[in-house]
């Protein structure tokens, strides 16, 4: 029996050989799909105006980095700090916002049971298939009514503060339903409130549901366009996501209208990307962590 | 074991467990009415009538607006073809590399954490910087997709996003790259197959496309229909690529002019048909719901039932 094992084993191994060849073949061959537009980001924003904006050369033939950063940053729309600080605004706004009451909503539905909470959590999870489209109108309308469109920001982060990220009640829900019920007991024993219990024993318990939330809504707060597009007029209140057009219409009233000076739009994008990555290396353990935890969990 | 002393009846229980549930998630349900509830009702409320944004009368029209959208709108059975177009074939280029990378991810060979961590990249550089980078790549003239093939030999290389015929097949090749969530929902359930199943049928001679199709699949399924929900509605809601690619308006000639954008136009630039675009918004509305009911169905054939999700 043992030398049975043995040897299919052995024979596993044999034939593994070629296969892990082919398996870091493709794994090479997706990662540099995958860092290419990253890495033409980084070449573009080094090249000068005529070369960026009439060549796709893989390499360079110009030098001129500094005086693209130079350009990006003297430019009188190009407000990066006050366009980054005004990001972070909504951003710390929203996640804030979702983190403490999406946690609590979570909470409920993992802990408490009584008759009816299937058929309510069921509803909640069933407004994920509502489209925005649907919802915007009348908010919009509201916050237009209201006088609050453009009161920093309201419009863009108040809903975060009513739960209203299903998927992330969701996600909390999950991680809570593990947390070990004799330590609650224990915590209630000891003269603990339910709160109390919250926000200091199973919160701090879940901290990469946390992470998870802040790394989603970085990113989110970043990609949208939508909100910005429809909230967002005057040029102080700009966000990061304004500042890429700034330059790709650098010349649309001119006569070469056509053209795009990729260089300095390449710098833009790569100002606006560093706090991401930044982000992203500083969290993707506990990220990774959580993501795979929905799975181990589920 | 102080617990044994007091035991609460099953009526305190409920009690208690009742008002805590309303400790914590009355937020929710409030959120429910307000952000989910009231606008959908209004939504409706608004299809019925003429409103825009800047005149307080407004007249009730009944299904005019939807009658309108459906039979004499070209442009709003235009926006939801390309929606629906853009949301299956992007879908499916999405689902194929997400759960083709999750399983190159799943391989046990040394390293793999770099690149689980490059391949998460695409994921988190913005939209709006990508869609640069897209725009530059598929430039006709000057991009480096036409270069390489003409580099190959091809004669009339495609214009992509710049010409009408094109520019839809551009935006969904570009989305293919929003792979990032998904590929680690796949990562995530692949992971929690025990290895001994794939050792066993190993010895019983199953070859990979066996091994992939009765164990991988069937044991993946409900992230399947997971994820399959999520990239259908990430599909047909497609704003931000579409608003770069398309300078906002669905340019060139209204062949990237998806559903989202030809809506944001109607409710939200002059004159501010927000009566109009309600109607738009229901029928699209219900579109979803049929392709989820659609989904939910079909799932009954290719979710096993004793692997669950929640």
């Amino acid at each position: 029996m043992e030398t049975a094992i043995k040897t299919t084993k052995l024979q596993r191994t044999h034939k593994r050989k070629p296969r892990v060849v082919v398996t870091y073949a493709m794994l090479v061959f997706f990662a540099i799909v995958a860092l290419m537009p990253l890495y033409y980001l980084i070449i573009t924003s080094m090249k000068d105006l005529t070369e960026a904006s009439t060549q796709a050369t893989m390499f360079p033939h110009s030098f001129a980095l500094f005086e693209n950063i130079q350009f990006v940053l003297s430019h009188p729309d190009y407000n990066v700090i006050r366009m980054f600080l005004n990001t972070m605004f909504i951003f710390v706004m929203k996640t804030l916002g979702t983190v403490i009451t999406c946690s609590m909503a979570g909470y409920a539905f993992a802990m408490y049971k009584f008759p009816g909470k299937k058929i309510i959590f069921f509803i909640l999870l069933s407004t994920m298939m509502i489209p925005g489209e649907i919802l915007g109108i009348p908010i919009y309308e509201f916050m237009v009514n209201a006088g609050l469109k453009e009161i920093a920001y309201i419009p863009l982060w108040i809903g975060s503060w009513f739960a209203t990220d299903v998927f992330m009640i969701f996600l909390f829900r999950q991680f809570f339903q593990t947390v070990p019920k004799p330590l609650i007991e224990a915590a209630r024993m000891d003269g603990y409130g339910e709160l109390q219990i919250f926000f200091k024993i199973v919160l701090p318990l879940n901290v990469p549901v946390v992470v998870t939330v802040i790394l989603l809504y970085f990113v989110g707060t970043y990609n949208d366009l939508y909100g910005p597009a429809l909230y967002i007029s005057d040029k102080s209140n700009w966000v990061m996501a304004n500042s890429i057009s700034i330059f790709e219409n650098l010349f649309q009233s001119g006569s070469s209208s056509y053209l795009v000076p990729w260089n300095y739009v390449s710098v833009a994008s790569l100002i606006a990307i560093i706090p991401v990555i930044l982000l992203f290396s500083l969290m993707q353990k506990k990220f990774l962590q959580s993501v795979a935890g929905v799975g181990i969990k589920g | 074991m102080t617990a044994k002393l007091y035991k609460p009846t099953f009526k305190q229980n409920f009690h208690r467990n009742y008002k805590y549930f309303l400790l914590f998630g009355t937020i929710a349900i409030i959120g429910f009415f307000l952000f989910y509830l009231y606008p959908i009702i209004r939504t409706f409320i608004l299809s019925l009538t003429d409103k825009t944004i800047f005149d307080p009368s407004a007249n009730y029209v009944g299904l005019e607006n939807y009658m309108y959208a459906l039979k004499s709108d070209p442009l709003f059975a235009r926006s939801i073809n390309q929606s629906l177009i853009f949301a299956i074939f992007s879908g499916v280029f999405v689902l194929i590399t997400s759960l083709m990378l999750a399983m190159l991810l799943n391989s046990k060979v040394k390293f793999i954490g770099v690149f689980r961590t490059i391949y998460f990249l695409p994921f988190i550089i913005p939209s709006f910087a990508v869609g640069a980078v897209y725009k530059n790549f598929f430039n006709p003239s000057t991009g480096l997709i036409n270069r390489l093939l003409e580099f190959l030999g091809v004669v009339n290389p495609p214009l992509w996003y710049i010409s009408p015929n094109s520019a839809l097949l551009t935006m969904i090749i570009i989305s293919s790259f929003g792979f990032g969530v998904k590929m680690l929902v796949f990562l995530a359930a692949l992971q929690n197959i025990p290895q001994e199943y794939y050792e066993v049928a190993e010895l019983e001679g199953a070859n990979k496309a066996q091994q992939f199709f009765k164990i991988t699949l069937p044991l993946i399924s409900p992230m399947l229909f997971f994820n399959i929900i999520l990239i259908t509605i990430d599909g047909l809601r497609s704003f931000s690529l579409a608003f770069v690619m398309g300078n906002g308006q669905g340019w060139p000639s209204n062949s990237t002019l998806l559903f989202p954008i030809y809506m944001f136009m109607t409710a939200f630039n002059m004159p501010f048909r927000l009566g109009y675009a309600a109607a738009m918004a229901w029928i699209f509305f219900l579109i979803i719901l049929a392709l989820t009911g659609i989904n939910f169905l079909l799932s009954k054939f290719y979710v096993q039932k004793d692997v669950t999700l929640t």
